[in-house]
């Protein structure tokens, strides 16, 4: 059987630094320090360039030459100057990590996207400081770090594609106009009338706009790549489509009675729109029998309200409905798999009236203890998540998740260890997950802080950070 | 030198050592020690439903040793069987699946409809749902 990639840390990579290691490394350990003591290297290095060194760049433009020793079973570190001059970082002068580090796979995992940072001690010493642009710092465009938000472009002149929408725009414009001529005109205005009448008129303007959107994304696109995000849409990338609720538009339905159990007409309309685009693609099923390369895109989005006490909840910092963003995967023929990002029970009740508007069976994804990505005390609210930087350990929302997630399943559907429609299910969990009941290799490593690198939108940040914390564990 | 220890510094050393003790029963679950596992529960109190059940999901794929902490806390299955046979689904484990929910009657309805559910007929080779009575084809 195929060794899945993902679920594992990277067999045949470590198999094959083994190897060298016996060629170049072990031998000279038992040669020259275990047996005999008349070694050409120094006594406290083991020279295996490649795998236990790694010279890095640091911000200041010096060297930094990192050396695992076999031997010693440590790390130590030179910083080389202009002149090629060497000087050795003390022991207690490095950054913690590295102390921690013990095994020559680690060293090199570790390692990856990293930059150094050196300071002069006031006693002439060196200190050295390592940040790993994956788990923080390393900021790499103006809105963020490496592990941005992801960036979607967004169409609104989709209404007329659905009949109930386009009338909802025009009864509620008509509706708000008058309200707005009634407030304006008799009510005197003191500034919280002020207020009402601006919100209504971005209310208007909304209105104008659409109730719903089209937003397409693309993975590795962020905000700067946007303008030219048209021609930029090629086979190469995987694609997500969200089919979302423009909430700036619909502060008339917050408080409106909504059941757990029942779609609103605006969702439904969604949900229209989302299974006429899976229509188009292949399953997930028949791309894994044909061994296809290409990218079938077989994932949408679709935007819900979030339901309380039998009514759409309004959001905590806004007069807006609070929404949730859902991922329906197009599994089988006639089998749609629905993924919630975060909790299962956000959606669950609804899989029977998502049935008959989509008319095809619509299983439940199940990750163990029903989270997939959760956020943790109360300074994580959604509200934050908007373009934040790692380093503050802010979580990720759903739409966000989702649509990594949609990236994910893409990524797994072509690759060649994947034989099966569970193996991605599964890689889903672990490779996305913030919850150590999903991932249980989280234990160690993570102590309930977000990871954000897990749900990189560049899958080579994801699976990087996935085998640093593996081996970490 | 006279140390003065007040109620707080007891109350943090002892979940401190609370702390140790669940590090270590952790330890053995993931490396399959239950004959060290089995000393400490002889040696020290052990709650196995501890962290909303985690020790449970960590065992998932270990039979013998779900097994032996369920017999130590039976709440253990009464208030996590359903997130523990999951665990047990998504890790293969047919064994420790069948032992939750055959041998412990670990209730099943709320998986109707989901994936899980499916890879758990198709692992077990159950018959699908009927009355919360699974009938397996071994």
């Amino acid at each position: 059987m195929a060794i899945m990639k993902l679920n594992i840390v990277d067999t045949g990579y470590n198999f094959r630094h083994q190897e060298v290691y016996k060629n170049r490394g072990t031998e000279q350990v038992s040669n020259n320090f275990l047996g005999n003591n008349s070694s050409i290297y120094p006594k406290d290095k083991v020279d295996i360039t490649g795998i236990a060194k790694h010279i890095m760049q640091s911000v200041s433009g010096r060297q930094v030459e990192l050396t695992y020793s076999l031997y010693k079973q440590e790390v130590s570190a030179e910083i080389i100057n202009e002149n090629g001059e060497r000087i050795a970082v003390r022991n207690e002068n490095l950054p913690n990590e590295l102390k921690e580090i013990s095994n020559p796979e680690i060293f090199n995992a570790f390692l990856k996207n990293t930059y150094a940072k050196v300071s002069v001690l006031s006693d002439g010493e060196y200190r050295l400081y390592i940040n790993h642009r994956m788990l923080g710092g390393g900021k790499d465009d103006p809105e963020g770090s490496m592990t941005p938000r992801t960036q979607g472009r967004k169409e609104f002149n989709i209404t007329s594609k659905v009949k109930y929408t386009d009338e909802f725009c025009k009864q509620n414009f008509e509706k708000l106009s008058k309200e707005k001529e009634v407030i304006t005109k008799i009510i005197e205005p003191t500034t919280f009338v002020q207020k009402c009448v601006e919100e209504t008129e971005k209310a208007l303007e909304a209105l104008k706009i659409g109730v719903i959107f089209e937003q397409v994304y693309q993975q590795n696109i962020r905000k700067k790549d946007l303008t030219n995000f048209v021609t930029d849409l090629v086979d190469n990338k995987p694609v997500v489509i969200r089919y979302g609720i423009n909430p700036s538009a619909l502060g008339v339905v917050v408080g409106q009675p909504l059941d757990k159990k029942v779609l609103h007409p605006i969702e439904e309309s969604l949900l229209q729109l989302a299974v006429e685009c899976l229509n188009k693609v292949p399953n997930a099923e028949l791309v894994l029998s044909k061994e296809s390369k290409l990218y079938p895109n077989n994932v949408v989005l679709v935007d819900i309200f979030v339901r309380e006490d039998g009514k759409i909840k309004q959001d905590e910092s806004s007069n807006k409905p609070e929404t949730h963003t859902i991922a329906l995967w197009r599994k089988k023929e006639l089998e749609i798999l629905l993924i919630d990002p975060s909790r299962v029970d956000f959606s669950k009740e609804l899989i029977g009236n998502i049935k008959s508007v989509l008319k095809v069976e619509v299983k439940l994804h199940s990750p163990t203890g029903g989270v997939i990505y959760g956020t943790g005390g109360k300074e994580t609210g959604y509200s934050e998540l908007k373009s934040t930087t790692i380093a503050e350990h802010k979580h990720r929302d759903c739409v966000d998740i989702a649509t990594k997630i949609g990236f994910e399943i893409n990524e797994l559907q072509i690759d060649e260890n994947i034989l099966s429609l569970e193996q991605i299910e599964r890689a889903i969990n672990l490779q996305m997950s913030n919850q150590k009941q999903v991932a249980t290799y989280l234990t160690n490593t993570s102590h309930g802080q977000p990871n954000r690198a897990s749900q990189s939108t560049d899958v080579n940040v994801r699976r990087d950070n996935r085998q640093v914390l593996e081996l970490m564990k | 030198m006279k140390v003065q220890i007040n109620q707080n510094t007891y109350q943090e050393y002892q979940q401190y050592v609370e702390q140790k003790l669940y590090d270590q029963v952790e330890s053995c679950i993931k490396n399959g020690d239950l004959k060290e596992l089995k000393k400490l529960s002889s040696e020290n109190e052990i709650d196995f439903t501890h962290d909303s059940g985690f020790l449970g999901i960590l065992a998932a794929g270990k039979p013998e040793m779900l097994r032996f902490m369920c017999e130590q806390s039976p709440n253990l299955i009464k208030l996590h069987g359903l997130d523990i046979l999951t665990a047990a689904i998504w890790s293969h484990n047919i064994d420790s699946a069948y032992f939750l929910a055959k041998e412990s009657s670990v209730d099943c309805s709320d998986l109707l409809g989901t994936n899980v559910y499916d890879y758990y007929v198709e692992m077990t080779g159950t018959e699908q749902y009927t009355n919360h009575v699974d009938h397996h084809v071994y």
